[in-house]
């Protein structure tokens, strides 16, 4: 082993025309057959081919359930315990792995291919310092010596400047973004020719997500690597990769150069997925009625919280002074990252957090100063769409029960029988079938969650509707479907929509205006496509930038 | 709209193992007890069933018959006589009489006194939380011995220090155990969606909290009664439970233990009707935590 | 790993050394631990107030710390010294005060100041604590880490079996079943009284198995949730070999929680300690206690239990400490 890393680490063959690092042949990954059920189950990964050549980019692409996360892990290695590799070839720099002996594929995969995973924090062991394990990374007979040398320069390759001082920290005591860059050092630790990436960047933010994925790009300009790149963003693979496989259902349904396959998508199923894109669904405008009075004006919103950081306890200040104005039947989108004080400002327009300081009013009144047939009113006409559709249903009840709740708490006259078909009236306007109403949120999935978390919203007629990310947790399919049900609840009832997002193209579709945040404060406001076409704040212009796939968009 | 209904229908499929789910909601995997947790129901029925009955089954616990003294078990005594010629084997069903009895109020009212903080914790915060938490640390600071020292030696070793001494060192169990569940409900949104709909505490402490609950606290008094009756028969062993002659368990196996090469029947029988007890009481709370997917809250905390 | 980066050549001045100690980065900030040591004198101060309160609940103390037969004139000195004679709070304060100071009335059965004699009994205690506690906590954390790792059924399910169905049996019955077994039976083993090594097999014996039900079970626990944390993933796509990965990755990470867990129950396992010691009459505190409360010796009875609370939260102390050196999460 090589320990002058500088000429370890650069003297490559060029991209292009050299053997292939990773060859890839009908591979099919299924479940380890239970002692007592028969083996019919259909393997979950089935007659995968691949072809990685050093330098090269190739994307594997797909909607959870598709199988590209199962299809990388098997290439790796690394498949959890209940799932095994029942056919087909795996070959790493030459050499066929599926066929050694554990002990031997374990050491040859280490020595070629380097995995990057997608939570960077707790992909890294916190006991020990990024020092540790950047060394306990090193191939083995690494002499003492030579590895803190090593351990400083890898640390240097993946662009972090600060290198003493995050050799010596711990992962809870870095950012996301500094901890993927050491899982990448990690990866380069012994000279890999090929580097895994699954959802590399999906737990980052846009623009830190960004420069992870350059720093990827540069790595295998720079050392030729073959990068497989698994995401489930087509706008990561557009920008990404040459090469495309597009999964769905354990099979690659279409592969190609990915510029052809994104601009000519020949399967049906790349061409539905292609059409789900938020950034490509065709928006129909709706026209608000202008009105003078506005419905919610928010008037220099402060809220701090208390952080235990390094130093100590800190207060942090989520919001800093934000002032909003909303028009009655007006989609308003507020962007930002995490940490932007979008989500802090929505809990707090709906009473499920207080302000330290400032001012919300909704008609004309300040929640503060509300009587009780105010107080009533102002609770039936906010309701809120929460982000994560697993956990916003309570799981004992039947979406009868939940949809029931509203009602019931609020005294809407409604005779038994009426609130009966109020709940079937809500079902019908969620696109669920009635039938529906007596299953319990574990017989529903992730889109028909959404849809209850929706009528429930819509039970007691809400004129003001805060949607916290209410699509970030779905497949891009049915994120469409569920965005498009929004704008057309918003067209038929004229709702009112305080719309919280992270993806600009999603509040391109719902929204006519937008707010973007950033550390608590608004940076610019304006029309949805004036700001996103021509941003005035550097800070927009560079989220804008960051957004990934802007070419294939 | 048919056509639309179609494709939500095929949208994905049901998912219902999502870890964000699994770690709160309670899952219904499994509708039955298991043969474990059958057979701990079983065997804690016909202990409790037997001491019920004891005056019917049995004859007098402290009845002597100085001609039958020591005697090793027979026909005429299964389990044996002691030194004052009492027969073994009633004086063991007695003994489960008060041990039984002391067990189950001491670990229903622990519960319950667990369960009660642990809500009203999660449901009001603050102040509320801040206190319950703080008498938990102090419970656990203070080690449930020395409570049992202090108390059962200055204040007496009747019915009420006794089961005083047991729901203080056992109401942490539940405590604990519920607390960390419905802290952990009272922040989904699920329950904030409720707020939002307009429900205040008590509706989100009725519909929402006490519910989820509920099947934990079903599993903590199981568990916590098994402890108590741990701590009990410990208590007794010690000189510190009930006193002779009326018969308890722990007492019993300590009076037999001066006679172990002689007469080892003495402790052998009440130690085997505790046990019998204990793995009763903890195999059917780990079928009920089974049942309820919760996993075993006696992992965090049990009192011996 | 520190000591790597400090430059050999860097001259030994004080600033250096402070640079160095800083370097260091010492695993403890004195905020965590004064923030322990607090918790820990709460505790001790709440054994005292509950002391307190029992006395005062008898109605007249004094008469319950001297000897039954002493002159009536010895009970009413103790009542001016303690304070009995003055209302609650002033008599709180006062207890308080002689129990900061160490002044106890003397021990009714020994006619002498109990505070010796309990500390002379601490030494066994903390011998048999000890053996238990090693005992325990290797053949507990052993069975813990066979039933989270065993490659075949049998290294999973039998010993972790064995350690579920020993928490089912009362320490003090096990303790009676084994002097039955291994000196009534087998006569390998002095029964009880002896304090040589032979006689420490039993009782280090009884209270290792209070041990390892708690500790097998928490460190399987543990053991089985890093075994599937994404960082183990990590290593093992670094080529580690198992036994390493296991040692380095798992093992280590599941040490800070087990702690934990098992210092939670540390007041559990004290109540062992006292069954056991009472059981083979082993001289220790717990022994001397029981003792004490049953020859109605208060003084002792109270100092016994002071010195139980305080070495209690000592322990606990060091369990914290011990904990946050191996888990760096717990430091800030």
């Amino acid at each position: 082993m090589s320990t002058d890393t500088s000429t370890a680490l650069t003297e490559r063959t060029a991209p292009g025309t050299a053997a292939p690092t990773l060859v890839v042949r009908d591979l099919v990954v299924g479940l380890r057959p239970q002692r007592h059920e028969p083996p019919d189950a259909l393997p979950l990964v089935r007659g995968v081919d691949l072809t990685v050549r050093p330098g090269q980019s190739v994307g594997l692409v797909g909607e959870s359930g598709s199988g590209k996360t199962l299809t990388a892990l098997a290439v790796a290695g690394l498949l959890p315990a209940a799932v095994h590799v029942q056919g087909g070839t795996v070959d790493v720099a030459g050499r066929e792995v599926l066929g050694l002996p554990e002990r031997e594929a374990r050491a040859h995969l280490s020595g070629h291919l380097g995995v990057v995973f997608q939570n960077p924090t707790p992909s890294l062991n916190p006991r020990l310092r990024i020092r540790t394990q950047l060394r306990d990374a090193l191939p083995a007979g690494t002499a003492r010596r030579d590895a803190a040398d090593r351990a400083a320069e890898l640390v240097r390759l993946v662009g972090i400047d600060d290198v003493d001082k995050t050799l010596a920290a711990f992962p809870h005591e870095l950012s996301g973004g500094l901890n993927q860059r050491v899982v990448i050092a990690i990866a380069l630790a012994r000279s890999p020719q090929l580097l895994i990436a699954d959802e590399p960047t999906t737990a980052l933010d846009v623009s830190v997500q960004a420069q992870v994925l350059d720093l990827i790009d540069d790595l295998r300009a720079r050392l030729g690597l073959g990068v497989l790149l698994v995401s489930h963003d087509i706008g990561v693979i557009a920008d990404r990769t040459e090469h495309v496989h597009v999964m769905s259902g354990g099979v690659v349904v279409e592969s190609g150069p990915t510029h052809d396959v994104l601009a000519d998508p020949q399967h049906e199923y790349t061409r539905r997925l292609l059409a789900a894109v938020p950034s490509r669904l065709t928006r129909t405008p709706v026209a608000v009625a202008a009105d003078e009075s506005p419905q919610l004006v928010v008037r220099d919103l402060r809220r701090s919280f208390a952080v235990r950081g390094p130093g100590g306890r800190v207060r942090h200040a989520a919001l800093d002074g934000v002032d909003l104005t909303v028009a009655r039947g007006q989609a308003l989108g507020i962007v930002g990252e995490s940490g932007s004080g979008k989500t802090t400002l929505a809990r707090i327009v709906t009473g499920l957090e207080t302000a330290d300081h400032g001012s919300v009013e909704f008609e004309g009144t300040d929640l503060r100063a509300q009587n009780r047939g105010q107080r009533r009113d102002w609770r039936r006409h906010v309701q809120y769409v929460f982000q994560d559709p697993y956990a916003s249903l309570d799981p004992r009840l039947t979406v009868a029960q939940t949809l029931r709740e509203p009602l019931e708490l609020n005294h809407v006259d409604l005779p038994r029988g009426g609130v009966d078909r109020r709940v079937d009236e809500l079902l019908d306007e969620v696109e669920l079938p009635r039938a529906f109403r007596h299953r319990r949120p574990d017989e529903l999935s992730g889109g028909q969650r959404q849809r209850v978390g929706i009528a429930r919203a819509l039970a007691s007629e809400p004129t003001l509707v805060v949607a916290d990310e209410p699509v970030s947790a779905l497949d891009l399919s049915v994120q469409a479907r569920i965005l498009a049900l929004l704008a057309r609840l918003r067209a038929e009832r004229g709702l009112t929509y305080l719309f919280i997002s992270h993806d600009l193209g999603v509040v391109r579709f719902l929204c006519d205006d937008v707010v973007v945040l950033r550390h608590g404060r608004v940076v610019e406001r304006g029309r949805t496509e004036a700001v996103l076409e021509d941003p005035q704040h550097p800070y927009t212009r560079a989220l804008v930038d960051a957004v990934p796939g802007r070419a294939f968009a | 709209m048919t056509t639309e209904i179609a494709a939500i229908l095929v949208e994905d499929a049901p998912t219902a193992t999502h870890p964000a789910a699994s770690d709160v909601g309670l899952s219904r995997r499994r509708r039955t007890l298991g043969a474990a947790g059958v057979a701990g129901a079983v065997v804690l029925g016909v202990v409790v069933l037997v001491t019920i009955a004891a005056p019917v089954l049995v004859g007098d616990p402290l009845a002597q018959d100085f001609t039958a003294i020591l005697q090793a078990p027979s026909a005429a005594h299964p389990f044996g006589t002691d030194e004052l010629g009492r027969d073994l084997l009633t004086r063991v069903v007695f003994g489960g009489r008060s041990a039984l009895a002391i067990t189950a109020v001491a670990s229903l009212v622990a519960a319950v006194l667990g369960l009660g903080l642990a809500v009203a914790g999660a449901l009001f915060g603050g102040a509320v939380d801040a206190v319950a938490g703080r008498l938990a640390d102090v419970q656990l600071a203070v080690p449930t011995i020395v409570l049992a020292i202090v108390i059962l030696s200055f204040v007496g070793n009747s019915f009420v220090p006794l089961v005083a001494v047991l729901v203080l060192g056992a109401w942490v169990l539940t405590f604990r155990v519920i607390r960390g569940h419905a802290r952990a409900v009272v922040r989904q949104p699920y329950v904030e969606a409720a707020r939002v709909a307009g429900a205040g505490r008590w509706d989100v402490g009725r519909r929402h909290l006490l519910p989820s609950v509920l099947p934990l606290f079903f599993v903590a008094v199981t568990l916590s009664a098994s402890a108590v009756l741990l701590l009990e028969s410990s208590l007794g062993f010690l000189g510190l439970g009930v006193q002779p002659p009326q018969p308890d368990w722990g007492q019993m196996v300590a009076a037999g233990q001066a006679r172990l090469s002689t007469a080892a029947w003495l402790a052998l029988f009440p130690g085997l009707a505790l046990i019998v007890t204990i793995v009763g009481l903890q195999l059917l709370g780990d079928g009920l935590a089974e049942r309820f997917g919760t996993g075993r809250p006696g992992n965090h905390g049990a009192a011996r | 790993m520190a000591l790597l980066d400090a430059r050999p050549a860097a001259p030994p001045t004080l600033t250096a050394l402070v640079a160095w100690l800083r370097g260091l980065r010492l695993p403890l900030s004195p905020r965590y631990l004064g923030g322990r040591l607090l918790t820990g004198l709460v505790a001790v101060w709440g054994a005292v107030t509950l002391v307190f309160f029992a006395l005062y609940s008898t109605g007249n103390p004094a008469l319950l710390l001297v000897a039954p037969d002493a002159p009536p004139e010895e009970a009413e000195r103790l009542t001016r010294l303690m304070g009995f004679d003055r209302p609650v709070p002033e008599q709180y304060v006062t207890f308080l005060g002689q129990v900061l100071r160490g002044n106890f009335p003397d021990s009714i059965r020994y006619g002498a100041d109990p505070v010796p004699i309990a500390l002379e009994r601490l030494g066994a205690s903390l011998e048999l604590g000890a053996v238990g506690l090693t005992l325990g906590v290797l053949v507990g954390g052993t069975i813990g880490y066979l039933s989270a790792t065993g490659r075949s059924v049998w290294t999973r399910r039998v010993p972790l079996s064995i350690a579920v169905a020993l928490d089912g049996i009362p320490t003090f019955f096990f303790g009676i079943l084994a002097t039955l077994v291994l000196a009534v039976w087998l006569g390998w083993l002095p029964a009880t009284g002896s304090t040589g090594p032979l006689g420490l097999v039993l009782p280090g014996l009884t209270l290792a198995v209070a041990f390892v039900p708690a500790v097998a079970r928490v460190f399987r626990t543990a053991l089985v949730d890093v075994l599937h944390a994404d960082h183990v993933r990590t290593a093992r796509a670094t080529g580690i070999g198992r036994g390493r990965l296991l040692r380095r990755h798992v093992v280590g990470n599941s040490l800070g929680t087990t702690l934990n867990v098992v210092g939670i129950q540390a007041g559990v396992l004290l109540g062992g300690a006292v069954v056991t010691e009472s059981i083979f009459g082993w001289p220790g505190i717990g022994q001397l206690s029981i003792n004490a409360v049953q020859n109605r010796d208060y003084p002792l009875v109270i100092v016994c239990v002071l010195v139980i609370a305080v070495g209690f939260v000592l322990i606990n102390l060091l369990v914290d400490v011990l904990a946050a050196v191996i888990e760096p999460r717990l430091r800030s």
